[in-house]
């Protein structure tokens, strides 16, 4: 019963996980950035949400919010930071630091806003569980589930059957063709970050309610989610989320064999073990971006 | 006094990681943000050894060895293929490092760190306050300026940069390419090394908390900022930022958020940098 | 002897066949040239000459030795070099420099010597430079030596790519285009430099697309199409070959 549970558990973190890993890959495939920041679009909207809900507003609107606010913050980065780089003629490198840099950013103007410390959502809903049969599930548990697998079906309808998704396809797989033909890749780029940050400001938020928040414990979400990506293939939205989700039962079934506090160790000491036993990587990654 | 003495030491400290930082990221182009968590290593080697009973200079001298021994090892996929692993393999060198120095509780006192390590004593010479330390660690940023000035200036020097500019040119040339960077790798671990060692045995306190990520991404800002691929640059960087810090001490600001007022300024100067002036005050552009 | 010796090479990149079965071999001291329309394969066989791709049935033979599946630094080190189409020079290094890289000995190219041999060292160092300035001047950029290569102009571009494949003491080169986008003037010093590389005794094999230059330059063709070994002979034959100039420069136009 007790693998049962954590196994439920690690499927729903594994979803939330897959939330970052399908809004990281979308970006990154698109454009070749490691967008690191993207933790601290992560972090920002769980604090907003966090703040807006202690100021009375209903968690509906805070979360709607917070989307918002993600959609407003990653436009503006590649607008802002992103572009006027690349117009530079900035190496893959350059842009990574700046990211780093703005994570940095991020993570502190939410610690001095708002707070250091950790911090829970006032919400007495996020304590009251369902129980399904012998397994029980929180009430942020089960929204982040659904929302989840709602919004990774939602981005693959999105970029497979519409025009704007086929669109960004378009310039993700051959950049300078789509130049020529004026699809302008510039403004796609910005509203793929747009699409990528409220997307990540679900789980964000969600995470937050179901556990708490923490200004910088989001850059180790987010290195899952990239190993998740490439463990997953590169480009491919389902093999991200899938490994995500693997991924994450793996860390959550890995507490019943040894000590919580060694999982990350765990998780990552695998990953460098493996891919310097098999650099070519589980699935041959179609892209092979140098930096 | 004392005061602007343990600045400078701790500058020509952070000086010494720059330099590792920048063999890596500067001259052949592997990005790195796991610096600190080499570093770490020498000074838990270091502090671990010397409670021990082992001499400061033996002690130094394993914590250089086991530092190159991982920077090669953990940065072997990054020697081995270009592309989006090693990324990942850096930060996770980090993150596990410092999963490491909070866990392994036997051997590095967990959480609450080491403290008590021994004071440096060479030759019946003893470096118990700054006053005689900078001694020392001045000797130290000498040693590894001229390293790096005598490999920057050697035929290898030139071999790694021309293996950042075109690897492939390079192996078509019949250089061993591979061989070359595990070279560079080790010294730059190496340098790590001799930081990490004068930095347990300076503040003679260590925890996980001096050798986590935003450490590292205060060094890479370091290098950032005085310029990559110089030796100026390795040295106006950390120098200039650790005055930074001490001014922010100065300001009157509430003791909460000393540290994430800190990192801001941190992050807005390498957004800053990168945006502006990418090649630092005294670099060339990464 | 033979040189170097291609045996039944073929080569696939997902359905399309780059290299089909082909055999040939080169005699020292010749300059072969490798024509034939685009995507014939003939820097495919450079890549597989050099060990930049590895054929999937075939070998590839230098001086009797089998080097199918050698390193491609190792070829270097017996002796085969390459320049490449699109150059691949250190563009932030003085041609000086660029050619410092590339010599042959490997002296002071360890970080330990370096450091801790100073002396030693900076004596390697004066030995190479004067090494590689000699090259400089031999391929006519004397006078660029500090120059960065990145500033030089395309035809001294070129000619700083031959100063290089030189420095890897080399027996065979091949070059791939080394006339390719020069005018007039810094063509016909190409066509000199390649003239010097044959006094020299070195053994070259040109990719050249330019059938006037093929006559002047080439002791004998080897006609690529489609990843077929069409032809092998002299420059005089494979030209009044009707039916390979018919696939050269399309249907019913022969030059």
């Amino acid at each position: 019963m007790l693998y049962l549970q954590l196994l439920i558990d690690g499927v729903v973190s594994g979803c939330a996980i897959g939330i970052v890993s399908i809004s990281f890959s979308y970006f990154y495939a698109t454009t070749g950035i490691f967008h690191v920041a993207h933790a601290g679009i992560y972090t920002l909207s769980g604090y907003l949400a966090w703040w807006m809900v202690g100021l009375g507003t209903p968690f509906a609107a805070a979360l709607a919010l917070a989307i918002l606010a993600a959609v407003v913050v990653g436009y503006l980065t590649q607008r802002l930071l992103y572009r006027p780089l690349e117009e530079s003629g900035a190496t893959p490198l350059v842009l990574m630091i700046a990211s780093i840099g703005l994570l940095t950013v991020l993570q502190n103007v939410v610690a001095i806003l708002f707070s250091p410390n950790i911090v829970q959502f006032d919400l007495p809903w996020r304590l009251s569980h369902t129980a399904i049969g012998p397994i029980a599930l929180s009430l942020p548990q089960a929204i982040l589930g659904v929302l989840s697998l709602l919004l990774f079906a939602g981005l693959v309808l999105f970029s497979h059957h519409t025009a704007a998704g086929k669109r960004i396809r378009a310039v993700a797989s051959n950049r300078e063709l789509a130049e020529i033909t004026r699809l302008d890749p510039k403004r796609v780029f910005a509203q793929v970050l747009a699409i990528s940050s409220g997307i990540v400001a679900v789980p964000g938020v969600l995470v937050g309610v179901d556990q708490a928040l923490q200004p910088y414990t989001s850059l180790l979400v987010l290195l899952t989610a990239v190993v998740a990506m490439i463990a997953g293939g590169i480009g491919s939205l389902t093999g991200a989320f899938g490994m995500s989700i693997v991924l994450a039962v793996i860390q959550s079934l890995s507490v019943a064999v040894m000590p919580g506090r060694w999982s990350v160790a765990a998780v990552f000491g695998t990953f460098i073990l493996f891919i310097l036993l098999r650099p070519e990587g589980l699935i041959r990654s179609r892209f092979s971006r140098a930096i | 006094m004392n005061y602007f003495l343990s600045f400078v030491i701790l500058a020509e400290i952070f000086s010494i990681l720059a330099v590792s930082t920048n063999l890596l990221m500067g001259i052949i182009g592997i990005f790195s943000v796991a610096q600190a968590a080499i570093m770490g290593v020498g000074a838990y080697t270091t502090a671990i050894l010397m409670m021990a009973g082992t001499p400061f200079p033996l002690a130094m001298l394993a914590a250089v060895a086991v530092c190159a021994a991982i920077n090669v090892l953990s940065s072997l996929p990054a020697l081995r293929l270009a592309g989006d692993y090693f990324i990942i393999t850096s930060f996770g060198t980090q993150l596990v490092a410092t999963a490491v120095f909070i866990n392994w509780q036997d051997l590095t006192g967990g959480a609450s760190g080491l403290s008590g390590i021994p004071v440096v004593e060479i030759a019946g010479a003893g470096f118990p306050t700054a006053r005689e330390f900078i001694v020392l660690s001045s000797l130290c940023l000498i040693l590894v300026a001229a390293g790096f000035w005598l490999l920057m200036r050697s035929p290898y020097g030139r071999l790694l940069h021309a293996i950042r500019e075109n690897e492939v040119a390079v192996v078509a040339a019949g250089r061993r390419v591979l061989r070359a960077k595990v070279g560079v790798s080790a010294v730059s671990g190496a340098c790590a090394g001799i930081a990490g060692a004068l930095y347990a045995t300076y503040i003679s306190f260590i925890d996980p908390m001096s050798f986590d990520i935003h450490v590292s991404v205060l060094v890479v800002t370091m290098l950032v900022v005085g310029g990559a691929r110089t030796l100026a640059g390795s040295i106006i960087g950390p120098f200039l930022l650790m005055a930074i810090a001490q001014l922010l001490a100065v300001v009157d600001i509430p003791s909460t958020i000393v540290g994430p007022a800190r990192q801001l300024i941190y992050g807005v100067i390498l957004i800053a940098f990168m945006l502006w002036r990418p090649q630092g005050i005294a670099g060339k552009r990464l | 002897m033979t040189n170097l010796t291609v045996s039944n090479v073929t080569k696939r990149f997902g359905g399309i066949v780059a290299l089909n079965d082909c055999s040939f071999s080169i005699d020292p001291r010749r300059t072969t040239c490798v024509v034939g329309p685009n995507g014939a394969g003939k820097t495919s066989i450079f890549n597989v000459i050099t060990g930049f791709i590895t054929p999937e049935t075939g070998t590839v033979a230098f001086q009797g030795r089998d080097i199918t599946r050698a390193n491609r630094h190792e070829r270097v080190r017996q002796g085969i070099a390459r320049t490449f189409q699109n150059l691949k020079l250190f563009e932030d290094l003085s041609a000086l420099d660029n050619v410092l890289v590339c010599l042959k000995d490997e002296a002071g190219n360890d970080p330990l010597t370096a450091m801790f041999r100073p002396f030693h060292t900076a004596a390697v160092l004066r030995r190479k430079k004067a090494e590689a300035a000699a090259l400089l001047v031999q391929v006519g950029l004397g006078h660029k030596t500090d120059a960065l290569a990145g500033s030089l102009s395309y035809g001294q571009k070129k000619l700083l790519c031959i100063a290089r494949v030189l420095a890897t003491g080399a027996e065979l080169v091949l070059l791939d285009e080394p006339t390719s986008g020069l005018a007039a003037g810094a063509l016909d010093t190409m066509v000199e430099m390649i003239h010097a590389l044959k006094r020299q005794g070195k053994t070259l094999l040109i990719v050249e697309h330019n059938t006037q230059i093929v006559q002047r330059i080439a002791d004998e063709v080897l006609f690529f199409h489609r990843g077929h070994l069409m032809a092998q002979g002299t420059p005089d034959a494979i030209i009044a070959d009707e039916e390979l100039g018919r696939i050269y420069f399309g249907k019913g136009e022969v030059h």
